[in-house]
């Protein structure tokens, strides 16, 4: 859910990647990097809205979808951590685990 | 904006009859559907073609009526696409065409994609505005991307059923 | 089952050049997102949390050998390994990548597969009793309709671009085995005093947000007027159905608005207007759509499945025969149920491995065929009962053994926020704990019959509102939390369950369920399900179960 974010928290800009959909987000050098943790942190509206606004030629240019702001929990030593339970599992895949393609035995011969 | 009929590009000779203007005396001239309604009488005496823009929410049933049952009193009717999603055009279409008999040039305008270009020819539209600057070529590429079709419609298309009950037993074994 | 005549052959082709064209204008830049959006829609591709979800029809559930091998292959080539089977019947890929999307879908065309109207406002994929052509208590196989709807409703011209989502259910059976009342429309198949076939027509059922029991428009229409009669409701609704209110563009909202009276009205004036037409079902069409769905051939055999589980050698073999193998209409074979919920497995989902061999016992033990089930389960529709010791031993290698078909560890759950952009909340880890918690089948087979339904959201896909007991995900202020019902039921006497107490998390949920099965042990009459417990003493009981766990 959408909320109000207050003037000056710490926000990252997240998208998807259009080839193949994967969860990539903003970084300071200006590439879209699968790891939160590599995101460029802004704070103030007008940067922003300076970010969203480059992001936006990359919508334009087909390289990602579905851009979004999204809150995170600074950490200068180990980046950014999402804070909604939707963000973490973006960030970060599945709580579960996925199932895996072991072989199966083959049925006994019939005869 | 480019104007398709039958998949040709051609001028448009129809002169919006809006609100308000008064209607040449001769020409052809589209009025909206509200303004068939307040003029009827004076629209029909003028003796030259008319065109009626029929909006999205507007019962076929009503146009009728309003016509005396005579829907080929008409030359056009538009029919409005106002987004990708809104398919309340496709049933109009169909009523005008299947259920009434209607046989002058049906136009869809509006946001008018590729994509639906198909289903429109399908439904018995034969006109269509569309934005793009090689709008036949568009045409003939969307309208014949599937030519294998389930559903009978009025566009005279031989439906995959009807096509299967004209095969003969033996064919029918090889082609399943 | 059916097989595809080169007419269908041509179109699905058509269809995936067509796809393939899209993709490459979007990719290309000459389609924007909110042009391509829809597009990919209608061929069942979604953006998901992770990357795009591919869902893939498996029309009325039937699946052929050769199909599951082709579902397995594309788990393996394009997504991890394993797919996800839906209480729609369908399956969806969970890794998809768009660039891939059209070389997946020339691999389905390759076994008359396909992603079309698996999403979008059109009708979706038509879905049938699970157990069609086998149960012993049908008029008719619904397949045999459920095709001819396929082909009428494929890139319908004037129906896909509806208010809404459109779906369709077929019961031939006396039992409801395809929560028809559930549905947009819902078809019962029945003999008029005659004995002509045809359909009592159920209209305005649905989930989600607004959930509604649907109403009888029709008791009988005769065969050859179906596919007028619902042209005029499509398009009575496709002409009146809201458009400003995505929450109110079902055609639940419209004949609720209307009065199912009204409604009907104009059904039927606008079917006056295309019964007469082309769209006459001639017996000699039907007729050649039958002949699909003749039923194969069985060996002659005798025994019922009661004597199966008195041979079985073994308890865990009876046991497993007791709860997953029902009777066959064929003396001698029965309607074997695979289970896709085994302790901590991911309710419907299946790996490539496993689809693979599903396909190879379906050629071995039942004449080729497979089933999807609303349930997220799958069928092998004719085995003889011969054959249930090997093929059990083979399932139970394979881990898809578990005696568990509609007991309380069977559980519906949609994949939630794990995966879904629309969630609230999870929904397979509390799938998961409950499988552990019920994991004792012996345990399970006392309890009987239950049937819990666990959706991420409102949305509903995964019915909650019809599980014996349902679950719906919830977000408070970040937190998950879990919504309970409990009376609901799908089937011939279906029913809403009703909120009990207010949302709690997942661990009390867990505690929650349990308490509920101790209430019911405790009070339940000799031989009366859960669900017959529930509708005789109410919810009361169970509430008080609410509050001693608080
Ligand atoms: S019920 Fe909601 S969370 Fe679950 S799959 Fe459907 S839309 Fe997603």
């Amino acid at each position: 859910m959408a909320r109000k974010l207050a003037a000056d928290t710490p926000r990252v800009v997240t998208a998807n990647r259009l080839v193949d959909g994967v969860v990539v987000y903003r970084t300071a050098g200006g590439i879209w990097s699968p790891r939160l943790h590599r995101a460029l942190v802004v704070r103030e509206q007008a940067a922003v809205d300076r970010l969203l606004a480059v992001c936006r030629g990359d919508v334009t240019g087909c390289e990602v979808v579905d851009l979004q702001v999204i809150p995170v929990q600074p950490d200068p030593a180990a980046g950014p951590r999402a804070i909604s339970q939707r963000e973490a599992i973006r960030a970060a895949g599945p709580t579960i685990a996925l199932p895996v393609d072991r072989p199966v035995p083959t049925a006994a011969p019939l005869f | 904006m480019p104007l398709l009929e039958d998949g040709r590009s051609v001028a448009d000779p129809w002169i919006a009859g809006t609100d308000g203007q008064p209607v040449p005396d001769t020409g052809p001239v589209l009025v909206p559907l509200e303004r068939l309604r307040a003029e009827n009488a004076a629209l029909t005496a003028r003796g030259a073609p008319l065109g009626v823009a029929l909006p999205n929410d507007a019962e076929v049933s009503d146009l009728i009526a309003l016509l005396d049952g005579d829907v080929n009193r008409l030359d056009l009717i538009t029919l409005t696409l106002p987004a990708f999603k809104d398919g309340r055009a496709y049933s109009q279409a169909r009523q005008l065409r299947e259920t009434h008999g209607y046989r002058g040039r049906l136009r869809a305008v509006g946001e008018v994609l590729r994509d639906q270009l198909a289903f429109l020819a399908r439904c018995g539209v034969d006109a269509v505005e569309i934005d793009h600057p090689d709008a036949e070529a568009l045409w003939r590429a969307a309208v014949g991307e599937i030519d294998a079709v389930y559903q009978p419609t009025g566009d005279g298309r031989t439906p995959i059923p009807a096509l299967r009950r004209h095969i003969s037993p033996a064919r029918r074994e090889d082609a399943a | 089952m059916y097989q595809y005549d080169t007419h269908d052959q041509a179109l699905v082709d058509q269809r995936v050049a067509q796809f393939r064209d899209q993709v490459d204008r979007r990719l290309a830049g000459e389609l924007t997102e909110d042009q391509f959006k829809p597009l990919r829609l209608m061929n069942g591709l979604y953006l998901q949390l992770h990357a795009y979800m591919l869902r893939v029809a498996i029309p009325y559930g039937t699946l052929s050998a050769p199909q599951m091998r082709v579902l397995a292959h594309i788990a393996r080539r394009y997504d991890r390994g394993y797919g996800h089977f839906t209480t729609r019947q369908n399956i969806q890929y969970n890794w998809i990548r768009l660039a891939d999307a059209p070389d997946i879908l020339a691999d389905l065309a390759t076994v008359g597969m396909h992603a079309i109207q698996t999403s979008g406002n059109c009708i979706r994929n038509v879905t049938a009793d699970p157990w069609a052509g086998v149960a012993a208590d049908e008029v008719e196989d619904p397949r045999i309709t459920a095709e001819i709807l396929r082909q009428w409703s494929t890139l319908h011209p004037e129906f896909s671009f509806l208010p809404r989502k459109f779906k369709i259910a077929v019961t031939g059976a006396a039992s409801d085995r395809a929560a028809i009342k559930v549905h947009d429309i819902g078809l019962r198949l029945h003999r008029a005093e005659d004995g002509a076939i045809g359909y009592e027509v159920l209209v305005g059922g649905g989930l989600g947000r607004t959930p509604v029991i649907g109403k009888t428009i029709r008791a009988f229409v005769p065969r050859q007027d179906l596919l007028s009669y619902l042209e005029a409701i499509l398009r009575v609704y496709n002409l009146h159905g809201r458009r400003d209110n995505i929450y109110k563009a079902r055609i639940k909202i419209l004949v609720d608005a209307l009065g199912i009276d009204v409604f009907r009205q104009q059904v039927e004036a606008e079917w006056a207007t295309v019964r007469e037409g082309a769209l006459a079902l001639p017996d000699d069409v039907v007729a050649a759509i039958a002949a699909h769905f003749a039923p194969p051939a069985h060996e002659a055999g005798a025994g019922s499945v009661a004597d199966a589980i008195e041979a079985a050698p073994d308890p865990a073999l009876a046991r497993w025969i007791r709860a997953n193998v029902a009777p066959h209409k064929v003396p001698g074979y029965g309607i074997v149920n695979v289970s896709l919920k085994a302790t901590d497995q991911p309710p419907g989902d299946a790996t490539a491995s496993q689809m693979d061999l599903l396909a190879d016992l379906a050629d071995r033990f039942s004449l080729g065929e497979i089933r999807v089930t609303r349930e997220q389960n799958l069928v092998l529709p004719h085995v003889r009962l011969a054959d249930l010791p090997a093929l059990w031993a083979a399932l139970d290698a394979a881990g898809l053994g578990t005696p568990n078909i509609g007991l309380i560890s069977d559980i519906i759950a949609c994949p939630g926020l794990d995966y879904c952009a629309l969630a609230n909340a999870r929904s397979i880890p509390l799938a998961q704990a409950l499988t552990r918690r019920f994991a004792d089948m012996d345990r399970a087979q006392e309890v009987g019959e239950l049937h819990v339904n666990i959706s991420g959201c409102i949305n509903a896909c995964a019915h909650h509102h019809v599980g014996h007991i349902g679950i719906l995900g919830v977000d408070r202020r970040g937190e998950e939390l879990y919504q309970v019902t409990l009376g609901g039921r799908a089937d011939t006497d279906a029913t809403l369950g009703t909120v009990v107490g207010p949302a709690v998390s997942a661990e009390r949920a867990v505690d929650l369920i349990a308490g509920f099965v101790e209430t019911y042990l405790a009070i339940r009459h000799p031989g009366e399900r859960f669900i017959d417990t529930v509708a005789r003493v109410g919810t009361a009981p169970f509430k008080e179960t609410f509050h001693a766990a608080a």
